[in-house]
């Protein structure tokens, strides 16, 4: 990060050690024993102090001895510059290790998990540390990574979609969290789009738009969750393509979640679907199963509990899908587990695992052929002809291929359903898609969009 | 230096800065109140570093220069006298002289030229508030802020604000307290303030001097919280920091609901918690077929106790075992002589709150049997 070949190990010790001598023991104590070297940048060494008093007492007492001092020891060093850091307290708390009795009986609230920051409302809990990184999310991960290096220039906006509980939200707050650490005087914003909708119709319901506005504008990284639920909400749609605009003008790192890919939301306005799409759309899909075990593992590290590989594995591929389920499913495998006092055996963490699992919605063909016609722009009817247009073949495809997959349903009766087909046509088309699927990644985006669709229904 | 005030002026004001100062601190400088007169302003100043206050007193015969004394010698010297008013005078031998109708006192003074600016604060969000609430909402909650430093934010006191309230809260992670005070603020959307519990102790021992009728501006910055009135400015350090989103673990539908008489249940959890054992356990059980609820404790070396209070009563029977103390601690932040206990099952805190009286909710979560 700096552009000085300074080397700034111990350079604030052996100050201290010069400025010890040349001031009262007092005064050393109460102004320079908790300070910390922050870092240095061009010739300017930052100190951090624990308030403003100190601040400020520095800099009119002993700003010249300090300077003299740094420069005795480095005559490159130009400046010295005093704030107030919030690691001169983290700097205390590791030197006195004043761990109080542990009230080891009443048992505590959950609250390590609540943890906001009400200046960029970001949950200090996402970090890269717990984001596993596999197959499935390589490549939003690898967009996240690069607008750290680069912000606003390589990928804006950034647009990340997948279904719930994919890890979206994890992945934009990491990356909210991690900016904040790396550019600290850059201002993050982390919103949901239903509060911006509330902070909009509220601004304007009382006059302060213009705040709002304001508000808004000033930050250099914007994050916008779950995007979708803007849907069908004009103003909001035009007040937030404005504020792109002027994001995106000034060169401001903007980030969208979503369920959808922007093509695929509906009432969305035109204009904005063009500014979604203009950056990097990255999908977040299903994590593949090694994915899940890795997520397993490190969910259960939170814990600090443990389970063999086998029932790892058991679990990674029983379940399916989503990030959620595992979590909830580590919880309650934890909390099993300590109310027997013993390890689980793997049939009642298979019961665990049946009984949590939401049960799949019955879904009838006559829904899939909806979904899918309408996917592809088709009318619905047109799907149960005997028409073998290369347009209607594929979706017509597709739906038997879905309904035999996910919904399970026989051959013959998907071949009745679809306007009386022989069962071996079903056959033959769920194969051909299969096979299609296995490289054809335009399709197997298409699917999946469809997938998600199905789900949210 | 010297100036000629009201007796009974200086006094308040020298107990007021008083307050904040740390009589053992490693820089003399800081043992001391600095009395400072500028053109015809007279100010009395005192920092721990943490909290600093200035406040300014009305003189007459006034010469510029300052004095650094130690709070406690000063005021020894004034306040035993009938006299009305008081001179102080500094001599250049590093005394200061005190003049009273019946007598005459000269005490020595410290060395002023390490003891810091109190610097007004620039920027931040102002805000109007009354007095006595912010001494109601810190009250109500401050018992509740954890001792341990390990986390900031929970050793501090929080005050946001929800719509037309201030919303105080703190946790020790054991229980939380959250007091609602009705305070109509327009200048700010939203605030979040994180107050150290030896700064807030500071405060509240502060405003309590002040009327409580009183207005106060308020000003928020992110490491900075400053509040000032005509003549007095205090400023004290605040934690850059988040504090949980609490109302996430606040249960809705409790299984069991308790309605008794406030004094009932002190006296009987007082009564229960001189048996209790060393991790002052005490156990409520609600009984929902005999409609009462049944207090009881165990101590292998004294003895054991139980005691039963009717009460009205919804909901299955339930059982829970607290710390005493956590309990007794809140009462006197209920204003109603009714208080509710909401049981919400195994595992799960226990609530209480006044009848009729939503500002003030109380969290307590259970012990381990």
């Amino acid at each position: 990060m700096t552009n000085s070949t300074i080397d700034t190990t111990n350079l604030w010790e052996t100050a201290l050690l010069k400025i010890r001598e040349e001031t009262t023991e007092a005064s050393f104590k109460t102004w320079f024993k908790d300070s910390i070297l922050l870092k240095e940048e061009g010739g300017i060494v930052y100190i951090g102090v624990a308030t403003r008093i100190m601040r400020d007492w520095l800099q009119d007492k002993y700003y010249k001895l300090i300077l003299k001092t740094l420069r005795e020891i480095n005559p490159e060093l130009r400046n010295v510059e005093f704030t107030v850091s919030k690691m001169v307290n983290k700097k205390k708390k590791t030197q006195k290790d004043q761990s109080p009795k542990i009230n080891t009986v009443t048992n505590t609230l959950p609250i390590d998990n609540l943890y906001v920051d009400k200046n960029d409302n970001l949950n200090p809990r996402y970090t890269f540390d717990t984001f596993v990184v596999g197959p499935f999310n390589q490549l939003a991960n690898a967009a996240a990574q690069a607008i750290l290096s680069s912000p606003a220039l390589t990928y804006n906006p950034l647009y990340v979609y997948g279904s719930t509980g994919h890890g979206k939200t994890h992945l934009i707050q990491a990356l909210g969290n991690k900016f904040k650490q790396l550019y600290p005087s850059k201002k993050v914003f982390y919103v949901s789009s239903e509060k911006f909708t509330q902070d909009y119709t509220s601004s304007v319901q009382t006059g302060r738009a213009k705040q709002f506005k304001d508000k808004y504008r000033q930050y250099d990284v914007l994050i916008v969750d779950d995007v979708q639920f803007i849907a069908d909400k004009e103003k909001t749609q035009e007040e937030l393509f404005h504020l792109f605009n002027a994001l995106y003008d000034n060169n401001k790192q903007i980030i969208f979640s979503s369920d959808k890919h922007p093509n695929t939301m509906k009432g969305l306005e035109d204009r904005l679907r063009g500014r979604f799409s203009s950056g990097m759309i990255t999908e977040i899909p299903a994590p593949d199963t090694d994915s899940r075990i890795a997520i397993l593992k490190e969910k259960l590290s939170i814990h600090n509990f443990s389970l063999d590989d086998k029932t790892i594995e058991v679990i990674a591929k029983e379940l399916r899908g989503n990030i959620r389920d595992i979590e909830g499913i580590v919880n309650n495998i934890v909390l099993t587990t300590q109310s027997k006092g013993r390890d689980l055996r793997l049939p009642e963490i298979r019961s665990i695992i049946q009984n949590n699992i939401r049960p799949t919605k019955n879904i009838t063909p006559k829904d899939v052929v909806d979904i899918v016609a309408d996917y592809y722009g088709l009318n619905p009817t047109i799907i149960y002809e005997k028409t073998r247009k290369k347009e209607v073949v594929k979706p017509r495809q597709i739906i038997m291929y879905l309904l035999r997959e996910d919904a399970g349903i026989s051959y013959p009766t998907i071949g009745e359903q679809m306007g009386g087909r022989d069962h071996t046509t079903v056959i033959h088309s769920c194969d051909r898609v299969k096979n299609m699927l296995e490289d054809d990644h335009v399709l197997q985006q298409e699917v999946e969009q469809i997938r998600t669709i199905i789900r949210d229904l | 230096m010297q100036l000629t005030t009201n007796k009974d002026n200086i006094i308040k004001s020298l107990q007021l800065v008083t307050r904040v100062v740390n009589q053992s601190a490693t820089l003399e400088s800081l043992q001391g109140v600095l009395i400072e007169v500028i053109e015809d302003k007279v100010y009395i100043k005192a920092t721990n570093l943490e909290v600093g206050i200035e406040v300014a007193v009305v003189a007459s015969g006034l010469k510029e220069g300052s004095v650094l004394v130690t709070p406690k010698v000063l005021l020894d010297a004034i306040k035993y006298s009938n006299s009305n008013n008081v001179t102080l005078s500094a001599r250049e031998s590093g005394v200061l002289n005190i003049k009273l109708d019946n007598g005459n006192t000269t005490i020595k003074t410290l060395n002023s030229n390490d003891f810091p600016n109190i610097i007004k604060q620039d920027g931040g969000d102002k805000l109007q508030l009354k007095v006595k609430n912010i001494i109601n909402g810190i009250r109500s909650v401050i018992y509740a802020v954890s001792n341990s430093i390990i986390k900031p934010e929970l050793a501090s006191l929080y005050i946001w604000k929800d719509a037309q309230q201030l919303v105080f809260v703190a946790t020790d992670s054991f229980r939380l307290a959250e007091k609602k005070v009705n305070q109509d603020i327009t200048t700010i959307d939203e605030l979040s303030i994180l107050i150290p519990q030896k700064n807030t102790q500071d405060l509240l021992g502060i405003l309590e001097q002040l009327n409580e009728g009183d207005d106060i501006t308020v000003i928020v910055d992110k490491d900075q919280f400053s509040l000032y009135t005509n003549n007095i400015y205090i400023t004290l350090r605040t934690i850059d920091g988040a504090f949980p989103d609490y109302r996430k673990i606040i249960p809705k539908d409790p299984v069991t609901t308790v309605t008794i008489l406030k004094q009932d249940l002190s006296q009987i959890i007082k009564k229960a918690g001189a048996f209790s054992d060393k991790f002052n356990k005490v156990t409520i059980k609600v009984d929902a077929e005999d409609k009462k609820l049944v207090v009881s404790t165990s101590n292998g070396e004294l003895g054991e106790t139980e005691d039963t209070i009717q009460g009205v009563l919804e909901g299955e029977s339930s059982t829970i075992s607290v710390n005493h103390k956590y309990i007794l601690d809140c009462l006197n932040s209920i204003n109603s002589d009714s208080v509710i206990l909401m049981f919400f099952g195994q595992g799960k805190p226990l609530i209480i709150t006044g009848v009729g009286d939503k500002s003030f909710t109380y969290l307590v979560m259970p012990m381990n049997n």
